[in-house]
């Protein structure tokens, strides 16, 4: 796996690649560190020095100028129309004003880096826990899309509802496979499924609506004769999701299954989740549950 | 007594989320209860010295869960909890089964490369739609929307 450079990955917003698991959690990792410390560290210092150089500035306008705009106003004109003095207090002030308009734009453009901040987060922490049943050098394929969820690639389709339009979006910014060590096969997938109401007349008014989606694949191991038709009956009972989560499919087939929940529900993930919102990582962790039980089952009806 | 050789260089502790199995990570040191060689991750450092998750966990030293950042098992618990108050019937339209012989999600497992994405498992029908869904604008979303009467998006998610 060639290096990967974490700051084109922000850049770009997007980021596939294949490589042995923990290589890939490594990275990732970087990234998130990234993205949750360093990046808005550099924020915070950055807002920072903007207000030390507007107080700078104001201090120097109240006891150089006391205040007075006209008196600022003619001694920058004269030194930069003119030419024929230098003022270092104008000077100070006009330097101090310029720094902190480009400082902004350093903020302005941070901020645009931090807009995957979540889906990192998931992304490693679906990574270990799929890699928890992963070999050591076993081979992961990752596909992360960071980018805005309302770009114009994501339209899927627009719909008039009396005087609103609706745009439907689909984003599908985590795609994972790769292979366990008991020979199954695995993807998974998460999806945001987006929805913005507008009407250009009247009021203008923007209204946006979203669901997370996530499908998990297992192919049982090639040549286990895996009959997964077999217990067709008892499948439905082996299914524990959340109860926030809504369980859309559930595909079984002769060597394959395909569990597909969504949810509505603000999610941030990991043991301690957001105050007001739900653990997505729960959702994927008991759908594999879900898909490994039946898959135990087939298992366990073939030698029976 | 027990014969470490067999496993000298790597981890002895099973661990894992769907199943266990055997860690491959190299060893760095030995359990001073049960002496079985143990990596950075699965070696428990207690005043007593390096002990292995099971060891500890048979000490029941606190409700620390030690082995839980490699072996998540709250999820498990979660897991029967919900699969037991499960209403999810065994007839429900939402479980599809493939006919036997049939199996149109497979490409051919066989001719898998490792790691390879299998095929687009979006679950859409290509349109991006998906079918009825709860958070779906809808009809009555569009009735409520004509008199903007200061309602927030919260409010009418309820109503839809």
């Amino acid at each position: 796996m060639r290096e990967i450079d974490c700051n084109s990955i922000l850049n770009k917003g997007r980021l596939e690649t294949k490589g042995s698991c923990s290589e890939i959690a490594t990275a990732i990792a970087k990234i998130d560190k990234l993205v949750s410390v360093r990046i808005p560290l550099q924020i915070s210092y950055t807002y920072a020095i903007i207000i030390l150089l507007w107080a700078f500035s104001l201090v120097i306008f109240l006891v150089a100028y006391s205040g007075s705009m006209e008196k600022f106003g003619n001694d920058l004109f004269s030194m930069f129309f003119q030419r024929n003095t230098f003022d270092l207090k104008a000077f100070g002030i006009a330097a101090a004003f310029s720094i902190s308009i480009c400082l902004c734009f350093r903020i302005f453009f941070l901020e645009k880096k931090l807009v995957g901040g979540k889906k990192i987060g998931l992304a490693l922490a679906s990574i270990r826990l799929f890699g928890c049943d992963m070999g050591k050098g076993a081979l992961l394929q990752l596909s992360l899309d960071l980018s805005a969820h309302n770009k114009k690639e994501k339209l899927t389709h627009k719909n008039k509802q009396g005087p609103w339009t609706i745009s439907h979006y689909y984003d599908p910014w985590l795609r994972m496979s790769g292979k366990m060590t008991d020979g199954t096969r695995f993807n998974l997938l998460v999806a945001e499924r987006f929805q913005s109401r507008y009407r250009p007349h009247k009021r203008k008014s923007i209204r946006e609506r979203s669901t997370t989606i996530t499908t998990v694949k297992f192919l049982a191991k090639p040549g286990t004769n895996c009959q997964l038709n077999r217990i067709r009956n008892k499948a439905g009972s082996l299914v524990g999701l959340p109860t926030w989560a809504t369980l859309k499919t559930l595909e079984i087939s002769n060597t394959s299954l395909k569990l597909t929940a969504s949810t509505s529900e603000k999610w941030s993930f990991g043991a301690k989740p957001v105050k007001g919102s739900v653990d997505f990582l729960e959702l994927i962790a008991l759908a594999m549950l879900s898909l490994y039980e039946i898959l135990n089952l087939a298992n366990q009806k073939r030698n029976a | 007594m027990q014969d470490l050789d067999n496993f000298e260089g790597n981890c002895q502790e099973k661990s894992g989320f769907l199943f266990k199995h055997l860690c491959d990570r190299p060893s760095v040191d030995r359990c001073v209860v049960c002496a079985k060689c143990v990596c950075d991750f699965h070696g428990h450092q207690t005043p007593m010295g390096t002990q292995c998750a099971i060891c500890l966990r048979s000490r029941d030293i606190g409700s620390e869960t030690p082995n839980d950042s490699i072996y998540p098992t709250a999820y498990h618990s979660r897991y029967h909890h919900y699969q037991s108050t499960n209403s999810f019937q065994n007839n429900d339209p939402r479980v599809t089964i493939s006919e036997p012989g049939v199996d149109p999600s497979d490409d051919s497992a066989s001719n898998l490369g490792d790691g390879d994405f299998t095929e687009d498992i979006a679950p859409d029908d290509g349109d991006g739609n998906f079918g009825n869904d709860p958070a779906d604008f809808t009809e009555g979303d569009s009735e409520a929307f004509q008199d903007d009467s200061g309602n927030d998006f919260e409010t009418d998610m309820g109503a839809s």
